[in-house]
């Protein structure tokens, strides 16, 4: 889905070079999920099963265009 | 963790190898169609045939000499066809990815090897890793 590629493509853009080996190790985890999930997560408000991976998609919706 | 591995063993893609042929022959027919002078519209078919050659090399397949690719930490090694080994391979600058197809450009042992993907080719957490990882080499 192209919404979810922008949303993550703006974050490894934005907060990768400032993220520490927790929240770069959770978006390695959201790249591996299924679409319909992330979309839940990062389209519909959605919250993952676990608060170090909600964080992760908090950090991705906080990242300006 | 500076990087998250990506692992590519696509699968065959018939249908980007139809897409492909079907560009490359209408590029070849369209100087023709448009009635531009002898000389130059067989030199551009000519053009056209000849990078025919070197798309279908780039699409997934049984032909093609590298069968999977993995990008790690340790960097990125490919796994020629026939082959059990790992072999050091560097991704080139021209390497890039859009919405639903990438290009990847790697050097293995001087070689030149090209693959085009979509996204059906490849499982979809490796196709977002492989976009992902290519915009951080950006």
């Amino acid at each position: 889905m192209k919404e979810l590629d922008v949303l993550l493509a703006r974050w490894i853009d934005q907060g990768w070079a400032g993220a520490g080996e927790e929240r770069r190790r959770a978006f390695a985890w959201l790249l591996e999920q299924p679409d319909p999930d992330i979309a839940d997560w990062l389209l519909g408000g959605a919250r993952p099963p676990e608060a170090v991976r909600a964080e992760i998609i908090d950090d991705i919706l906080r990242c300006r265009p | 963790m500076t990087s998250f591995a990506v692992d590519l063993e696509p699968a065959a893609s018939p249908r980007l190898a139809f897409v492909a042929l079907a560009v490359h022959v209408a590029a070849a027919a369209s100087p023709w169609v448009a009635r531009v002078p002898g000389g130059l519209a067989i030199a551009l078919t000519m053009a056209s045939l000849a990078a025919l050659a070197s798309s279908l090399a780039a699409v997934p397949g049984p032909h093609h000499r590298m069968s999977a690719l993995r990008i790690d930490a340790s960097g990125c090694r490919v796994r020629l066809r026939g082959t059990q080994s790992w072999q050091r391979a560097t991704i080139a600058p021209g390497s890039t990815a859009l919405a639903d197809i990438a290009f990847l450009d790697i050097r293995c042992e001087g070689r030149r090897l090209t693959w085009l993907l979509t996204r059906q080719a490849v499982p979809a957490g490796s196709f977002r890793g492989l976009k992902a990882r290519l915009r951080l080499s950006c």
